[in-house]
């Protein structure tokens, strides 16, 4: 009966946390071997998958030569079966300092956008726009395609930029989203979202009882 | 009727045994893994998997070689390209990882028995799509942590014998150790013929172990069996995996300790067989240290079967004199990727431990050497008592088995610098002497009445770690 009333409070506890949210999750392509130069008229475009809820902020690499701090930097994120416009940021160049996307250089930067948080952001896919008005910017990227999920559309030249993109969605919609994904592929009930929850609980279960098993070894020495 | 199905369940549960609890939790664990890595992102995953499909075609025991299947290698990595296997392993060039010819031939692996293992499974889940049938065969493979949890606690209690509440303690958190090993897991919950090296190579030592122990409390009746039991799975061993030769090194180490003490101490004919044991042992050191001295060329008729060059003793007689003119920093290096690649580096090790998880790990490493030490030496000091020379014996065969696995991957690293890491996993043949002897230093770290608290704390952060490697390593690198 203690057990019982035990897992009833976890249960209540636990559930408070599903509202809960942080950046838990990040995409990231981080191998480059060439820069991509970006101005007004050449923007750097490239198609992502995004995987989950909650899509918060976009992340690139930069490297010297930087442009002047004042200088404005513009991200454009569209739908990219509709290309209708999801949001745009602008930001002075100093603004949009962030971390730099690992490995990264003695002369590289990161180049970071936070975005208003998009709910419905799992499972879409979308082209970013990267560009600046005056000196041209020096977007890093990788020659071959390093990410499977999309491709940079423009410049042709190269396979893909280096991005980070960071999730940030309340642990309830996440925990899904995560599962949904987990599941994917695996045969019979496994295949099943509810599956996850499931062997995690069992696994919760047996360590517990591992735990309470083990107490009576321990005692009275 | 629910009720009493649940109610049975619960009292089953009640009256199992901790060291039974802790076997399903190693299953648990398998189920949970195998799970979590998405399907081809662990070492070599596809590779395993193609071979063991051709040699299903014509399973002979000992085959000359094996014909490739290119449809079903191009299909594995094809499946593996949905799951972005290139995108994982930040590989540049798209394709198949080694073009195979059409009329191409494998070596054969050693015997093949752990594909050989994988059959039945294999066999039944022929019809299913290739993703969900490598997670039926990585579930299977990971039942084998059931058997080397089991025997991890075998050889923890075969030293640690009396019915002292403390003993038992000890033992089975040697097993809670390797039940919640994350990268014995992960690895084990994949399809990688290191799988069925750890629980063969584990019973090898438990059987030398129970053979040894049986001579110190004069009881013969089973020592035959169990030294059956060390060869036999010593040969299983190594017609698993060529890392498999270490448990035939725990039966040649096993048998030097035996004929020490039946040199010493035993009968006139024990004495006339124990030395020749020693003296046996001794001729094989001497005569690798020859061979290695001498460096011939080998015969490519030895060597192919364990994908040795023919020339591998030249290449290792040179690296070992240049292993002292390498600077410090190689080796401190390279130590601290043998560490990650032994506790948690999931993916086709791409995936690591935190920093601060792995410094707290290798200062664990540190502390138990430390603990073990004083402990031998505690015991070495009390070494008139017969019990203390038992547990003493016993400990120095289980420091010999771990010195030599060890000495076997430095081998193979230096043969072969495209392994450029020590690989953690190649140790695991070791892990059973490795849990057994990590809690005996760790226990004597901790004063008497602390012992207790001491065990549990490190169990608990077994647990911690375990968590942390699922949840906040492996979900963020393969779910993001």
């Amino acid at each position: 009966m203690r057990s019982l009333w035990f897992i009833a409070a976890a249960l209540v506890f636990g559930s408070l946390w599903l509202s809960a949210q942080d950046v838990l999750l990040s995409t990231t392509q981080p191998s480059s071997d060439v820069v991509v130069l970006t101005s007004a008229d050449e923007t750097a475009q490239q198609s992502i998958t995004s995987h989950h809820p909650g899509l918060t902020a976009v992340a690139l690499r930069v490297e010297a030569p930087y442009p002047p701090d004042e200088q404005p930097v513009t991200l454009v994120v569209r739908e990219a079966n509709t290309l209708t416009l999801v949001v745009a940021v602008t930001q002075p160049f100093s603004a949009t300092a962030g971390p730099c996307i690992e490995p990264c250089g003695p002369e590289a930067q990161g180049l970071w956008f936070a975005l208003p948080n998009l709910p419905d952001s799992a499972e879409r896919t979308y082209v970013l726009d990267v560009s600046t008005d005056g000196v041209p910017l020096r977007v890093a990227a990788h020659t071959l395609d390093m990410y499977s999920e999309g491709r940079l559309l423009r410049p042709t030249t190269a396979g893909d930029l280096v991005f980070r993109l960071d999730y940030n969605s309340q642990l309830g919609a996440m925990i899904p989203s995560v599962a949904r994904q987990i599941a994917a592929g695996r045969p019979g009930i496994a295949g099943s979202i509810g599956w996850v929850p499931g062997i995690v609980l069992v696994y919760v279960l047996s360590v517990i009882l591992v735990l309470r098993k083990s107490r009576a070894l321990f005692a009275g020495w | 009727m629910s009720y009493s199905w649940l109610s049975g369940i619960k009292r089953q549960l009640g009256q199992s045994k901790p060291i039974q609890v802790l076997l399903v939790l190693a299953m648990v664990r398998g189920i949970l893994y195998a799970f979590l890595s998405p399907p081809w992102l662990a070492p070599d995953e596809p590779t395993h998997y193609h071979y063991m499909a051709a040699l299903a075609v014509d399973p002979q025991f000992f085959p000359e070689s094996i014909p490739v299947l290119p449809e079903v290698y191009a299909s594995v990595w094809d499946n593996a390209s949905k799951y972005r296997i290139w995108d994982y392993n930040d590989w540049p060039i798209r394709g198949y990882f080694q073009e195979v010819e059409p009329n191409g031939r494998l070596l054969t692996r050693a015997g093949g028995l752990y594909y050989r293992y994988l059959f039945p499974v294999y066999g039944l889940t022929r019809s299913w799509p290739l993703e969900a049938q490598a997670f039926a065969l990585r579930v299977w493979s990971s039942a084998l942590m059931v058997v080397t949890v089991a025997a991890v606690y075998g050889i923890a209690r075969t030293i640690l014998n009396t019915d002292l509440q403390r003993d038992r303690a000890l033992a089975w958190s040697a097993a809670a150790l390797v039940a919640l090993h994350p990268m014995a897991m992960f690895i084990s919950a994949s399809l990688n013929d290191d799988n069925l090296v750890t629980p063969l190579a584990t019973l090898t030592l438990l059987g030398v172990l129970r053979a040894l122990h049986n001579d110190y409390q004069s009881t013969s009746a089973t020592t035959r069996w169990w030294w059956l039991l060390a060869s036999v799975c010593a040969i299983g061993s190594v017609l698993s995996k060529r890392t498999g030769y270490a448990a035939v090194g725990f039966v040649v180490i096993g048998m030097f300790f035996q004929g020490m003490r039946w040199a010493t101490e035993g009968r006139s004919w024990r004495r006339w067989i124990g030395w020749s044991l020693v003296l046996i042992v001794l001729g094989v050191i001497v005569g690798a240290g020859l061979l290695i001295g001498f460096h011939p060329v080998l015969p490519p008729a030895l060597t192919w079967r364990v994908q040795l060059p023919a020339d591998f003793l030249i290449t290792l007689s040179n690296a070992l004199s240049d292993v002292f003119n390498q600077p410090w920093q190689n080796w401190y290096s390279r130590l601290m990727f043998f560490t990650l690649s032994f506790w948690g580096w999931f993916g086709w090790m791409r995936a690591p431990l935190g920093l601060t998880a792995i410094s707290l790990l290798r200062w664990y490493s540190l502390l138990v050497a430390l603990g073990m030490v004083v402990q031998a030496v505690i015991w070495v000091r009390q070494w008139r008592d017969r019990e203390t020379q038992r547990r003493l014996i016993l400990s120095l065969v289980l420091m010999a088995s771990m010195a030599f696995t060890f000495s076997l991957l430095l081998a193979q690293h230096l043969v072969m610098p495209e392994f450029y890491i020590l690989t953690g996993r190649y140790f695991f043949p070791a892990l059973g002497a490795w849990g057994a002897l990590s809690v005996i230093g760790w226990s004597t770290l901790w004063p008497r009445r602390w012992i207790a608290f001491g065990l549990q704390a490190l169990v608990g952060l077994a647990v911690v770690l375990d968590v942390y490697a699922w949840l906040f390593v492996m979900i963020p690198f393969f779910y993001a």
